[in-house]
């Protein structure tokens, strides 16, 4: 048993710098498909 | 405190009350019926198979308090149950000396209620902590200093003001308030206690309630099972209670924090003695873990979980891989 006893929206400053920028791409299926094949998915 | 002649509720009279941390009240140091906060508590239990996996046990459950009403954390508890007894007590102005998920509950129940506040923090806290305070619109008073600071000067303003600082002054009233935590648990795993609970750590006074409430609700013939191994887990920046268990003492060493988790870090933790009792006595242990493991451990959580807990957290989940490297858990552990 865990307990988890407060939210994470309270500390965001703590895990900001670990989590790396989401890409942006403009609104075409060729940006997204090069995204997915980069993800190996 | 309690009037001598409670009658305990049975099983089937708590499951007729509303889902809240109230259907417990008998257990609460509280006569009639509570007019403040009644909504805080009940919040869900959370099977985590993914997360058991890493952990190597069969079963694990998440009480989930990361999204207790009305302020997000499980000091929703603590406050609800104290501020009940400041109203009932005649107290007009209430207030806490906080690591900043205090100062949140308590803001927001006393705006609910209607009472001014006075609330204490050290300043260097997080900006949504800072914010999640003042929002309610308290008197809020940022403190040059650690918590243990902070906690001081309230000791003197409580006693100066006349104020019920909940964590001072209504403390006995505050700490009851987290043994609802236990009774959900038990309730919840349909009347049966966990096996080993690991809980996080400032000024101690959480784990040592649960180990009250565990005990409370054997004595009153709702469970019957062994009272579970409690675990303790603090960040390696701030680890006083640790460090007492380790030692085999029976006096805590106050430190100076200086960790990321800073709603655990409480130099000089209150019921420090007691907790560390309670892991002794129930053949548990205590972790301290690094920041950066705290960090990794909210993102594991969230990775394997969806839940999205605060430092706090990263360090109870992080404490809880710790301690299974030590190979403190059993297989059917739960
Ligand atoms: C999110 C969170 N978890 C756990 C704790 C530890 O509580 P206690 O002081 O009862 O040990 C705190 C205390 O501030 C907290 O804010």
């Amino acid at each position: 048993m865990l307990c988890i006893t407060g939210n994470g929206l309270k500390t965001l400053d703590a895990i900001s710098g670990s989590i790396a920028d989401s890409p942006i791409v403009s609104p075409k299926v060729r940006e997204v498909a090069a995204l997915v094949e980069a993800a190996g998915a | 405190m309690y009037p001598t002649a409670r009658r305990f509720p049975s099983r089937a009279e708590i499951a007729a009350r509303a889902p809240s941390m109230w259907r417990y009240r008998e257990w609460l140091p509280f006569e009639g019926t509570p007019t403040l906060s009644q909504d805080t508590g009940f919040t869900p239990l959370v099977d985590a198979p993914r997360l058991a996996d890493k952990l190597g046990v069969a079963k694990l459950w998440i009480k989930n308090d990361a999204v207790s009403h009305p302020s997000l954390s499980f000091k929703d508890r603590v406050v609800a149950s104290a501020i009940n007894a400041a109203v009932a007590l005649g107290l007009d102005t209430v207030g806490c000396a906080s690591t900043g998920n205090l100062a949140n509950a308590v803001a927001a129940q006393a705006a609910r209620a209607g009472l001014p506040a006075w609330i204490f923090i050290p300043d260097n806290l997080e900006q949504a902590k800072v914010l999640g305070t003042a929002v309610y619109g308290p008197n809020l008073v940022r403190v040059r200093g650690h918590y243990d600071d902070v906690n001081r000067l309230c000791v003197q303003l409580a006693d100066r003001f006349g104020w019920g600082i909940v964590n001072v002054n209504l403390r006995g009233y505050y700490g009851e308030g987290s043994k609802t935590m236990g009774f959900e648990i038990a309730e919840q795993l349909g009347w049966r206690l966990p096996t080993a609970v690991v809980v996080p750590m400032a000024g101690g006074s959480l784990l040592t309630k649960l180990h009250k409430a565990f005990g409370e609700l054997r004595d009153a013939g709702l469970v019957s099972d062994e009272a579970p191994r409690l675990y303790g887990a603090q960040a390696s920046g701030c680890s006083p209670i640790t460090r007492l268990v380790e030692s085999g003492g029976e006096t805590i060493v106050p430190q100076v924090p200086n960790t990321i988790a800073k709603s655990i870090a409480i130099g000089n933790p209150a019921d420090g003695v007691f907790a560390a009792r309670a892991m002794r006595g129930t053949g548990g242990w205590s972790a301290a873990v690094s920041d950066e493991s705290i960090i990794a451990a909210i993102r594991l959580l969230a990775e394997t979980t969806g839940i999205f807990t605060e430092t706090a957290g990263g360090a109870t989940l992080a404490g809880a891989l710790a301690l299974a490297g030590q190979g403190r858990f059993g297989k059917d552990d739960d």
